[in-house]
């Protein structure tokens, strides 16, 4: 009996032992999983936007960029969300091959992909901007980034036919990729003289702030 | 009684006044027609400006211009054009060209029927169309277009190509277009059509990228920079553009910068010899008549009387000599015009300046009111006992603070200067510099003067002691001649020393392949098989540079770009300016060495790759211009934002880069081993091939890589080439007019010493010296003289010419030693040779 006792006393015994470890493990394993999870919602979330001056901000500071502008706000609502520039001036959709996979190396959550408006500028050929444009979502979507589009008009001074083509171009990618579009990037801005540069092409510090708000509304769903 | 007694005094002295006009006409003969030439070269050169403004003077913005403004600028040309106001509008635009072929990327220049109002467009059939002719275009929907545009779209005169909402037919082809600005940018081939057909075209629309320009013709020889001045006043907007002929041509705007202070000098080269040869002449004219007024004071005549009757001759004399100065500079420019046209780069008029014959006159005029205070005010001293003295002439008591009343005569040629140079600046720096080296040969000459009263003549001949102590003994004669002889050297030696250093500038180093096409947007992709393809056709790429967008953020720790809040603006035009410049971004490059086309011009380029592990920060290496505008300093730290990467830098060198070389410039070299992985596109060029297979060449290119675009250069870099080939041209010429210049005031202080050493060749003479001891002292004394004066200019040109190129061409110096050996011996020959054949004359 004693050995029953015993037995049931030491097989209780290293039940509870057992418990008591197994107790231990998961707590151990439940604090680490809470501290990763923890330090997993400390880091912030990343907005990269893939751009060109308009997004680099040629003739505006750093601090003015419709990016920084969007990272205050972020910062003044909570939201625990990092804004990464990578706009270049001049660049055209060419640019998006090695460019993205540049970017897709620091993971980012969320892609503005706000460029075409030189391959409008210098007359390119609408089916490569397409294609350029396409291939650099797709990769994005790969590697599981969400993207937004940010759609792009040309001057009327290339003519109704090129124009309209332009504006259809990302309107058809937006809906062969399903991301979502902002239609136009300028929206306010394109045509104000007092929201542009002496050159009438950039914006200027309010044109920014007016670029922010219209990129801002459309981030929100994704904060 | 006072006319008859000038008069009848000129009569009894007519050979020496004779002598003295002519004297006085060669010194003024050669300022005139040194700016004569000044003025026909300026004039050549600034009407090739003026082509490719295709106006005198226009306002322009990227957007339409809004009535009040063009009425500004209409108002303020009418007010400087005498009520007269002649304009023309352009739009240019970049559109899209449909053909039943395809589309492809054009740019439209809109012009009305005023347009040009300088330069020509040469037709195919109709030939030049020259000022005021672009009526066709402006007659009906028809167009001119460039023939490049013609072979890539296969097009032929009279085919019809769609613009916008119109139809235009194909008249003519533009086969060479002189009123096409000298710049990189241009992307597309070029149509002209009417304004007339603005409205339809439906292309100006509100969002529309365009330039607007106002083109304006004012009277021949406005001030063109006032007006612009007058302009830039009244727009606040620094949207509006104001451009003079200078502006529209970018970095060879720098070049007719200094071309414009080259000749301010020349031209100041000029007045300052006249001025000194005058005044030298003055002086000694003065001194000559000491004896005589002091004779006509004994006798009862008072001094102000008395000088009055010589002020009055010397008066005389400038006048005469102004008039036979101008007669004698109209005769000597078509022959010299005759003898270079030949050589000529540029069609030179020398033309006669109001501004120039007025000057002469007030050299001549003004400069003997004011070169002869002081010694008007010393003659009165003159006590009469002197005049039991025999001598042959007696000096002027000059007292060392009678140096005060020599103050309106220096602010006389302060005033001139910078009234000759138009250039505050350029005037300043000169007359700064002549006053020093005046202030040096003045001490110097004394010391040397001094140092042969002192010296020891042992083993040295009679002649040559007895010549060394008659100059450091007489030293009233000795000084003002040495001073004479050598600012004249020093002037003679300036322009070529300031000649040397903008030559060098201008030159391209045979090293350097000239670029025909330059490749831009190329992707690290796409550079392989660019290159694969452009060994294909026979070529390879003369330069290939990776590119790296990046801000700069800060310098030293202090933030770098200019930010303005919400309730700011910027308070001025030229503050917004600056702003945008340094808040635009930068392209930075790296590359292991210098090209051929580069030097160090402080500090020391990087030899490694960088090393993580040094601790050291990369090195940059920066171009000076961009350097000076900025303010950095060698050693400045650098922070730039390469698209979301911070990196810092040092800046250990600063770069010239030779920009008639048309290598790409980039601002910012950063030592390799640090940017290679961050995103960049790559810029070309390639050499430069025959049209045909540069065209052949792009359409391959921009078929296989849609995005790479290509600017044709080669007609461009013929153009600066040819423009810096007239200004070289145009340099060396006026150092060889400033030299002959110089000659003629060097021979008229010779001809002067001359007679004024007449009397001590009679009186060695009369002493029992032979004819031919007298002569080889006589030689000594001037060689002596000549020699050091001229070995003292040159020596000071080499200082002054350093300093002018310092503050005025950017340290463009380069010692010269072939002009100061010349001028050496041609000055001493000079002077030696005059005097001696003088002398040999009178004694012989």
């Amino acid at each position: 009996m004693n050995n029953i006792f015993f037995k049931f006393a030491s097989d209780q015994s290293n039940t509870f032992s057992r418990s008591v470890l197994n107790f231990i493990c998961l707590f151990l394993l439940s604090f680490a999983a809470f501290s990763a999870s923890a330090k997993e919602s400390n880091q912030p979330k990343k907005l990269v936007l893939l751009g060109d001056s308009l997004t680099e901000g040629f003739g505006v500071s750093k601090n003015s960029t419709y990016g920084a502008l969007i990272q205050e706000k972020l910062k003044k609502n909570h939201k625990n969300w990092t804004v990464i520039n990578s706009g270049v001036s001049g660049s055209t959709s060419a640019s998006l091959a090695s460019r993205m996979k540049w970017i897709l190396k620091s993971k980012p959550d969320l892609i503005l992909l706000a460029i075409g408006a030189n391959d409008a500028l210098r007359g390119l050929k609408l089916e490569s901007t397409k294609k350029n444009i396409l291939e650099a979502i797709k990769s994005a979507q790969g590697e599981s980034a969400k993207v937004l589009l940010a759609g792009m008009l040309a001057p009327p001074n290339y003519g109704k036919t090129y124009t309209q083509e332009f504006e259809r171009l990302y309107r058809d990618i937006a809906q062969q990729t399903k991301v979502k579009l902002i239609p136009f990037l300028l929206e306010g801005v394109a045509g104000q003289k007092e929201l542009n540069i002496a050159d009438g092409i950039h914006p200027n510090e309010k044109g920014h702030q007016v670029i922010a708000e219209t990129v801002y509304k459309a981030i929100e769903e994704y904060l | 009684m006072f006319i008859r007694l000038i008069f009848s005094d000129l009569r009894t002295n007519f050979i020496f006044f004779s002598l003295l006009i002519f004297n006085f006409t060669l010194g003024l003969a050669g300022f005139v027609a040194l700016d004569s030439f000044k003025v026909g070269i300026q004039n050549a050169i600034q009407s090739n400006s003026k082509n490719y403004l295709s106006a005198d003077l226009s306002v322009s913005a990227r957007r339409l211009l809004t009535a009040s403004e063009v009425q500004i600028a209409q108002q303020v040309m009418k007010d400087h054009n005498s009520g007269v106001l002649e304009e023309s509008r352009a739009i240019e635009i970049f559109t899209m060209v449909n053909t039943s072929v395809g589309s492809r990327l054009v740019q439209l220049k809109i012009v009305d029927g005023q347009y040009p109002f300088y330069g020509n467009l040469t037709l195919k059939m109709k030939g030049e169309v020259g000022p005021g002719q672009a009526k066709e275009i402006n007659s009906g929907p028809l167009a001119w277009a460039y023939a490049d545009l013609l072979t890539q779209l296969n097009l032929k005169l009279g085919d019809s190509i769609k613009l916008g909402n119109l139809d235009f037919t194909l008249s003519d082809v533009i086969t060479e277009d002189s009123t096409q600005a000298v710049r990189l940018s241009s992307l597309a081939p070029k149509i002209y059509i009417g304004t007339q057909t603005l409205k339809q075209l439906g292309l100006i629309e509100m969002g529309s990228t365009l330039t607007e320009t106002r083109l304006y013709k004012v009277k021949p020889n406005s001030d063109l920079e006032q007006i612009k001045r007058s302009l830039f006043s009244q727009y606040a907007d620094p949207a509006i553009q104001v451009q003079s002929p200078e502006d529209a041509q970018e970095e060879s705007g720098r070049v007719m910068g200094y071309l414009n202070d080259y000749l301010g000098l020349v031209s100041l080269v000029g007045f300052f010899l006249a001025m000194i040869g005058s005044t030298y002449l003055y002086r000694s004219f003065l001194n000559s008549r000491v004896k005589a007024v002091a004779v006509m004071n004994s006798l009862g005549l008072s001094f102000q009387r008395a000088l009055g009757i010589y002020m009055a001759q010397l008066l005389f004399a400038a006048f005469i000599s102004a008039i036979l100065a101008i007669l004698l500079a109209g005769l000597m420019i078509p022959v010299i015009q005759m003898v270079v046209g030949r050589l000529a780069a540029i069609q030179v008029d020398a033309i006669f300046q109001p501004q120039s014959i007025g000057l002469a006159f007030m050299i001549s005029i003004l400069g003997v009111l004011f070169s002869c205070l002081p010694y008007l005010v010393s003659i009165s001293r003159i006590p009469t006992w002197q005049l039991l003295q025999e001598s042959s002439r007696m000096s002027l008591p000059l007292k060392s603070w009678d140096a005060i009343y020599f103050l309106p005569l220096l602010f006389l040629f302060y005033l001139l200067s910078v009234f000759q140079s138009h250039s505050l600046k350029v005037g300043s720096l000169f007359f700064i510099g002549l006053l020093s080296s005046f202030l040096v040969i003045f001490g110097l000459s004394h010391l040397f003067l001094a140092l042969f009263r002192k010296m020891q003549y042992q083993g040295f001949s009679v002649s040559l002691k007895q010549a060394s102590l008659l100059i450091s003994r007489n030293t009233s004669q000795s000084i003002p001649v040495i001073m004479a002889l050598a600012m004249a050297a020093l002037l003679i030696n300036l322009i070529p020393q300031l000649k040397a250093g903008l030559l060098n500038e201008f030159s391209v180093n045979k090293e350097v392949k000239l670029p025909g096409l330059f490749l831009f947007d190329i992707q690290d992709e796409q550079l392989n098989d660019l290159e694969k393809l452009v060994k294909s056709e026979g070529t390879t790429f003369t330069h290939v540079s990776p590119l790296v967008r990046a801000r700069i953020l800060s310098v030293n720790g202090v933030d770098f770009e200019k930010s303005i809040h919400e309730d700011t603006s910027f308070k001025t035009r030229e503050e917004e300016v600056e702003a945008r410049f340094r808040n635009r971004g930068f392209n930075l490059s790296y590359r292991d060495q210098l090209s051929a086309a580069e030097k160090i011009i402080a500090g020391s380029f990087y030899k490694d790759p960088w090393v993580e592990e040094s601790g050291q920060k990369p090195e940059l290496s920066v171009e000076y211009r961009f350097a000076s505008r900025l303010g950095f300093k060698i050693g400045d730290i650098l922070k730039f934002d390469v698209q979301g990467a911070e990196i810092e830098g040092q800046i250990t060198s600063f770069r010239a880069v030779k920009w008639n070389s048309f290598q790409p410039n980039f601002f910012v070299l950063v030592q390799s081993g640090v940017l290679e992985g961050a995103p960049k596109s790559w810029l070309a060029s390639l050499p430069q091939m025959d049209s045909q297979k540069t065209l052949s060449l792009q359409e391959k290119i921009s078929k296989a890589f849609f995005n790479i675009s290509s600017v044709d250069i080669e007609k461009v870099t013929h153009r600066i080439l040819e423009m810096i080939h007239q200004i070289s041209w145009a340099i060396q010429f006026m150092s060889l007019i400033s030299l002959l210049a110089g000659l003629f005031v060097i021979f008229s202080i010779s001809s002067e010493q001359s007679q004024i050493r007449q009397w001590d060749l009679y009186l060695m003479t009369v002493l029992g010296a032979t004819p031919k001891i007298v002569l080889k002292q006589s030689f000594y004394e001037v060689l002596l003289l000549s020699l050091f004066s001229s070995f003292i200019g040159i020596l000071l040109s080499f200082a002054m010419a350093y300093l002018l190129s310092y503050y005025i061409f950017d340290a463009l110096f380069m010692p010269d030693f072939f002009w100061p050996i010349l001028s050496l011996v041609i000055v001493t020959f000079f002077t030696t040779a005059i005097s001696m054949i003088a002398s040999r004359t009178k004694l012989l």
